[in-house]
């Protein structure tokens, strides 16, 4: 099971490529952060793809940086730039987004790897093995926490705001759809580490798949240029005419 | 694409289901954000 984290890893840069694709006509800031975050995410399983082979501390910080501090930040920072009408209080939190990641790619960099690492079994994921290796300290868990919960806010929040919207005001089939999957595919990997503490090592790597799957299926549905609603219920006076 | 092409006639399933995966969903976000929290203060079992 820890090699799909190879198929998660192909299908979520596939997603960054759609979604920078669309960026690049209008090149509206969401799409460049959703963009970036998926990168983020595709770089975390990319760590752990390569850690179920063979253990390197590099792609353990990688995995940690980009895996457990910024993808759901960045991602969640896309929904800012699409939600927060008001322009300035989205550049403010962009800037201490920014300020934040750096710091986290400085300290994870100097951060120490123990001598624990010799003992790195691949078979397991790194998540329940990188407290021994990694050295951590008390600000790098704080930032860890807070950029977790932002991003976990701010994206999935985010998400069932926008579907509750369109929902009560019966508007855009499409886009109701695509924020539920969105919604839904953002919290499995961000109730990953639930499942590695009940036990379920495996629901690990299946929740980081399931959960690009259903964002990208959510992406896909909530841009797709033919509305689902046309498809879901065709009104009477334009099926009589 | 007008407005009124923008609307759907809400279904059974639209009206009912979907307001359900909302709460759903947020049900999830709020466990996930205490789960957050609580690892933070390590109370929660580790593996």
């Amino acid at each position: 099971m820890n090699h799909l984290s190879i198929f998660s890893t192909i299908i979520t840069f596939i997603f960054a490529a759609a979604v920078f694709a669309r960026w690049r006509y209008k090149k509206p800031n969401h799409l460049l952060l959703w963009g970036l975050g998926l990168v983020f995410y595709g770089l975390g399983t990319l760590s752990e793809a390569v850690m179920s082979f063979t253990f390197n501390p590099w792609f353990l910080k990688l995995w940690y940086l980009t895996g457990a501090m910024l993808t759901a930040a960045w991602l969640g920072q896309g929904t800012v730039y699409l939600l927060v009408r008001k322009r300035v209080v989205a550049d403010f939190l962009m800037i201490l987004l920014t300020i934040a990641s750096l710091v986290s790619l400085a300290l994870i960099i100097m951060s120490p790897v123990t001598a624990a690492a010799s003992g790195y079994k691949i078979n397991l994921p790194a998540s329940v093995q990188y407290k021994e290796i990694l050295e951590r300290n008390g600000f790098i868990i704080f930032l860890t926490i807070l950029l977790n919960v932002y991003g976990t806010v701010t994206l999935v929040g985010g998400a069932i705001y926008s579907a509750f919207l369109f929902w009560r005001k019966s508007v855009l089939a499409n886009r109701m759809f695509g924020n539920l999957l969105i919604a839904g595919g953002a919290l499995m990997p961000a109730m990953a580490g639930s499942f590695v503490k009940a036990g379920l090592v495996d629901w690990l790597y299946l929740s980081e798949f399931l959960g690009v799957v259903l964002m990208y299926g959510g992406f896909t549905l909530a841009t797709s240029t033919r509305p689902a609603e046309d498809r879901i219920k065709a009104s009477p006076a334009s099926s009589g005419s | 694409m007008n407005r009124k092409s923008k609307r759907f006639d809400p279904t059974r399933w639209t009206s009912r289901l979907v307001p359900v995966v909302l709460a759903v969903l947020f049900l999830g976000l709020l466990v996930t954000l205490a789960i957050i929290i609580l690892a933070a203060f390590g109370l929660t079992p580790s593996y």
